[in-house]
């Protein structure tokens, strides 16, 4: 890589298109975590991993950009079967 | 190409999200189980590989756990083994691991041809360095060549630079930017104390009954101590004070918050004391045996013309001159100077006075990067001595670090133009040690400094210097009046070597960039404020070619066939410089802990004792190398401390009709001095994009200025636009704005002023004067 090819890397960092990753921790209202799960699993850009023993769902999603992200958490955040979530980690591609 | 790298990329980025949120849930919910087939390929803590390390970032030294899996770190987690942090991190803690894996990061050296940055190998950067530095001095002379480092340098970076530049070539052209940081704070050391660093440590805030805040916005800047504060407020009820120009975070979280004008904490300190003496309440005991006072020359200048020189004087003085003197700085005679309240004076007064309180003080920046920093260093330091306020649990001035070595590196090794591992070039007698333990003539060691770092850019604008080479710091951005000392850099027939790990804008002006195993991809260690020093091993392998500073260091130095002075072989050389580093500090004073013990333990506190740490020094009971049964401040002959007769003086440039706001700087929460690594980790990035500029709401008003429009503030020296905030992180007085410099692409340091302490050197980025208008471009 040369140095120019570095400097448009910074200054497009700004600009250029974001498609988020992002991992959560959800917790289930109470006796709802495989309801939470049947319909985490129908979001495409969803992926989860539940727990075996403990009410707790891994989610990560992967979106192509910014609005879209703001969406699905939206609509995570919306379900009936969700006590809470949490973020653990963010990051930009 | 790109799309493999794009989709490898993108697959490693989503393996980080998995792993983290898997570590998190395991954390919180313990025993907790996940079905095999989904977390195969991702980490939990059962197959993460968990080491210390110090972070990377602040003065405060936090002890990090680096979760380390398949050859790349995956997570961190505070370590509940550090007596610093205890587990706790602040953001930038947490996310440190992210800073090593940006996109840009320089994995190979280039050199400039034709005006053009073009890759090369190693070998052919680091000998066109030595040839570079070669010529320079056969054509120049050995002072045509300069190292400028760091105090984010790892100890045996700075050794090494230190032995290859002082005891080889013999130059003390080696500076660092600690020097723009800490070196008032060294000058207030050693004019009080005879000894650099502080005689206290962290342990003291379990112990203060009182904490005052001077100038130093620790909730920002020193987060996890601020926390420790918080916690014994919880606990203890004690009472936090912040002494401060503007409103922040840590006034908010204060119990009282005292504003004051930019450079009169000169006059507020004296007045402290004229209260705690006119009250009765200084500790004449503890004065008539443990301290003389003093005082020196006045209107002692502020450094902005090139080759200032200043040698102070230090004249005998008495208890009775010390009382006349204060009389000018009774609460009510400057009132109007400082801004502050008679009464406020007194209330700080009666906290310091009060018998029964324990008192901290704390500062940073704010009394450091100041024209008369060593002047207001005194001044704290005389508060607590005449009231006998130091060196014991709780009672305690403490200077806090900038950076993560400014003390390891800059100042217990001796990265300064004057300094050596110990003690200073002048003297005769620490030459002999050094030139005995580096095994070089002593003649080769020579007598007189050169340049300290504002005159070391300067010469290098002038062309006495014709090579300069820059590790681990980015002066293209945080050197004062920049404009003139970027045009220096960039002249014709100057050569400029940059190591780093990104592209900044000093390696935009580099004709050799070499990339840099950065923190935990090398072995090295740090020393925090408060004594610490922390080992941390090679925890991943650095990308492309990139080297550790050390080796750059001595790959040069062997080529320019100084290699007799670094035989080591790479797989020891870290351990193998900490032996020979240690011959510099044996004894009670300043004796540093072993490499095997540093190795195991989370930091060791020097001075090390005949295996325990020095966490008091100064006072017999706690300090093996004192004197007597008593206080022994054994860096002055007769072992004791000196009160200093400072007066206020003014600032070098002050609000007028033409620029009539003061300029401050500083640093956010978010972002890490010029923002190269952090501006990189993408949550601290979107939590503060770009730097803006913080006006008080009635200046706004009466300049029809709203938040988020754009600003033009400019100086005697230069201009810029950026953004207004207004009441959202901070506020300043009226008559004042606060720039954060993290941003590369807002320069803020083309406005500000090279105007230093004449004693310390350190520039002063707190006070100079701009005017400010609504930008309509």
């Amino acid at each position: 890589m040369d140095y120019a090819h570095y400097k448009a890397i910074v200054n497009t960092r700004l600009k250029k298109t974001r498609m988020p990753i992002k991992s959560y921790l959800a917790i289930p209202r109470e006796q709802q975590k495989t309801e939470l799960e049947n319909v985490l699993s129908t979001l495409p850009e969803c992926e989860i991993i539940p727990s075996e023993n403990k009410d707790v769902i891994v989610i990560v999603t992967d979106t192509p950009n910014e609005k879209d992200d703001s969406l699905l958490f939206k609509k995570i955040n919306s379900l009936d079967q969700l006590d809470l979530i949490t973020l653990v980690s963010a990051f930009d591609n | 190409m790109t799309f493999t790298y794009r989709q490898s990329r993108r697959y490693f980025i989503k393996k980080l999200a998995r792993s983290s949120a898997l570590i998190a849930a395991s954390t919180m919910f313990p025993g907790i189980i996940f079905p095999h087939d989904q977390v195969e390929g991702a980490h939990i803590s059962g197959s993460i590989n968990w080491q210390k390390s110090p972070c990377r970032f602040c003065g405060v030294g936090c002890g990090l756990l680096i979760g380390v899996s398949g050859g790349k770190a995956v997570a961190v987690k505070g370590d509940p083994a550090s007596p610093v942090n205890k587990g706790l991190c602040c953001v930038k803690g947490y996310h440190s691991v992210m800073a090593l894996y940006a996109e840009d990061r320089l994995t190979h050296p280039m050199i400039r041809r034709n005006g053009k940055l073009k890759r090369a190998t190693m070998n052919e950067a680091l000998d066109l360095i030595s040839q570079k530095m070669k010529s320079t001095i056969e054509n120049h002379g050995k002072d045509a060549v300069a190292i400028y480092g760091s105090g984010q340098w790892t100890i045996p970076d700075g050794y090494v630079a230190s032995k290859f530049f002082k005891g080889g070539i013999g130059t003390n052209n080696v500076e660092a930017n600690a020097r723009i940081c800490m070196a008032s704070a060294v000058t207030g050391f050693l004019t009080t104390f005879g000894m650099d660093e502080p005689m206290g440590c962290y342990e003291d805030i379990d112990h203060a009954d009182v904490f005052v805040l001077w100038g130093n916005n620790m909730a920002e800047m020193h987060p996890v101590l601020f926390s420790r504060l918080l916690d014994q407020r919880l606990k203890r009820n004690v009472k936090i004070i912040d002494l401060a120009t503007r409103t922040t975070r840590t006034s908010a979280a204060a119990d009282r918050s005292i504003l004051f004008h930019p450079q009169t904490d000169l006059a507020i300190a004296n007045s402290i004391c004229y209260e705690i003496v006119k009250n009765g309440w200084m500790n004449s005991n503890f004065i008539q045996n443990h301290c003389v006072f003093k005082s020196g020359k006045t209107n002692i200048g502020y450094g902005t013309e090139d080759h200032f020189a200043f040698n102070d004087e230090a004249k005998n003085s008495t208890l009775e001159e010390y009382k006349s003197f204060l009389e000018d700085y009774r609460p009510e005679n400057i009132e109007e100077l400082t801004g502050v309240s008679a009464k406020d004076i007194k209330y700080l007064a009666s906290l310091y006075g009060d018998p029964n309180n324990k008192v901290m003080s704390l500062w940073c920046m704010g009394m450091n990067q100041h024209t008369r920093g060593t002047w207001i260093n005194n001044l704290v330091y005389n508060i607590h001595l005449i009231t006998g306020k130091i060196s014991t649990p709780g009672n305690s001035p403490f200077s806090l670090t900038g950076q993560p070595s400014a003390c390891g590196t800059v100042r217990e090794v001796g990265t300064l133009t004057h300094k050596l591992p110990h003690g200073v070039v002048m003297n005769e007698a620490h030459r002999k040690k050094a030139a005995e333990i580096w095994q070089v003539p002593l003649e080769n060691i020579p007598s007189k400094p050169t340049y300290h770092t504002v005159e070391m850019f300067r010469a290098l604008d002038r062309g006495d210097i014709k090579f300069m080479w820059i590790q681990v710091t980015n002066p293209m951005v945080t050197i004062p009046n920049l404009n003139r000392y970027r045009d220096g850099a960039k002249k014709e027939d100057r050569f400029i070597v940059v190591s780093d790990v990104y592209p900044t804008p000093t390696t935009d002006i580099a004709d050799v960039i070499l990339p840099a195993a950065m923190w935990i991809e090398r072995e090295g260690m740090y020393g925090n404020s408060e004594r610490r020093t922390q080992h941390f091993d090679q925890l991943l392998q650095p990308p492309g070619e990139a080297l550790s500073d050390t080796l750059q260091l001595i790959e040069v130095a062997k080529r320019m066939g100084y290699g007799h002075l670094f035989p080591w072989d790479r797989e020891n050389h870290i351990e193998k410089i900490w032996d020979e580093y240690s011959k510099f500090h044996e004894g009670e004073k300043h004796g540093i802990a072993p490499y095997t013990l540093l190795k195991q333990r989370s930091g060791v506190q020097w001075p090390y004792v005949n295996g325990k740490e020095t966490k008091w020094r100064f006072n017999a009971k706690y300090d093996p190398a004192c004197k007597g049964g008593s206080f022994d401040f054994y860096g002055k002959p007769d072992g004791k401390a000196w009160i200093w007769l400072r007066p206020y003086e003014a600032p070098a440039e002050s609000p007028d009709n033409n620029y009539p706001f003061w300029l401050n700087t500083g640093r956010v929460l978010e972002h890490w001095h010029t923002g190269s690594m952090t501006r990189r980790i993408p949550v601290l990035h979107k939590a503060v994009p770009h730097s803006y500029v913080e006006l008080h709401p009635e200046d706004a008003l009466t300049l029809n200025i709203r938040n988020g429009e754009k600003v033009k503030i400019s100086s005697r020296r230069g201009e810029i636009v950026m953004t207004a905030s207004i009441d959202e992180r901070g506020q300043p007085s009226r008559g004042q704005v606060f720039v954060p410099f993290f941003d590369e692409s807002l320069l803020i340091n083309e406005l500000t002023l090279d105007a230093f302490c004449p004693i310390s050197k350190e520039p002063d980025y707190k006070k100079c004067a701009v005017k400010v208008e609504r930008y309509h471009g």
